[in-house]
């Protein structure tokens, strides 16, 4: 596996998740050297098998409130903070679980409860594989990350 | 005729998008009940006939799978089919839970169509898009 089917993965997964779910599109690429809004909703799980790795999700605030609005069918100022935080778990979930069948269809993966996480400033991927995409949805961007463990 | 159903997922968000997509996809719904987990699915089906059930994997306290389990185990509930609704898409995963005693197992992402398809499927019942009177 290289860095290359990571960020491939991660791309499909992404714009298939965000188009068949949020009704979100993908307008372009934001600059992946941009610090994360400090005020971003962002979500991170935990995955078990071959690989096992962590996969990470922040949206800044008007990325969050636009997806939670098409996820719930609500208007974006009828949003509850705390229900687009539970809206960028499931985003993180669902973008997660279709990146890991798609770089392994036959492997049995465990998958960990996504938890919301506080990130601010610096990008915290670290791993060595690892690929990373920042996505502008209109609204604001859409942080998301895979580290593999190795 | 309209089916009772059973929205077994964590997230109240996933459930309510379960619920619309439900609504949005023409799939003719009853009365909709729905658990947090697996074993507030058991206590709702203890009071509840519901002609099916659509479960999450990934939740804390009794998992989807456990519930396959427990309702494979018992007389009365093991009538009842159990739809899949996970974002583990491996089709490790899906053999695995259809083994176990699942009818049908749908990937997240999906769009309504595809889910009424397999609620559809699971019951034996439309399958035509012409005809939803079921």
């Amino acid at each position: 596996m290289t860095t290359t089917d990571l960020y491939n993965a991660l791309s499909d997964s992404a714009e298939e998740v965000l188009e068949t779910m949020f009704f979100a599109t993908v307008v372009g690429e934001a600059s992946p050297a941009e610090a994360i809004h400090p005020a971003s909703v962002a979500a991170r799980l935990v995955f078990h098998g071959q690989p096992s790795g962590v996969f990470t999700v922040a949206a800044c605030p008007g990325a969050a409130r636009s997806l939670a609005a098409a996820f719930l069918a609500l208007e974006e100022n009828e949003v509850p903070q705390e229900r687009a935080g539970e809206v960028v778990c499931e985003l993180a979930n669902m973008i997660c679980g279709s990146v890991l069948s798609r770089l392994e269809p036959e492997e049995l993966f465990e998958l960990k409860h996504p938890e919301p996480v506080v990130i601010a400033g610096a990008w915290p991927c670290i791993s060595a594989l690892s690929a990373r995409r920042a996505l502008d949805l209109g609204d604001g961007t859409l942080n998301i990350c895979i580290e593999i463990e190795t | 005729m309209a089916f009772n159903v059973l929205i077994v997922d964590d997230s109240p968000a996933m459930r309510s998008f379960i619920a619309r997509v439900l609504d949005l996809s023409g799939f003719p719904v009853g009365n909709r009940l729905e658990a947090s987990n697996g074993e507030e699915a058991l206590l709702k089906l203890a009071e509840n006939w519901v002609d099916i059930v659509l479960t999450d994997l990934n939740m804390p306290g009794m998992d989807g799978e456990q519930l396959v389990r427990r309702l494979e185990k018992d007389e009365m509930l093991r009538s009842i089919p159990v739809v899949i609704i996970s974002t583990d898409r491996t089709e490790s995963r899906v053999h695995q839970m259809m083994m176990l005693g699942a009818k049908g197992y749908v990937k997240k992402p999906f769009l309504p169509e595809t889910l009424r398809r397999e609620l559809e499927n699971v019951l034996g019942v439309g399958g035509d898009d012409d005809d939803r009177s079921l």
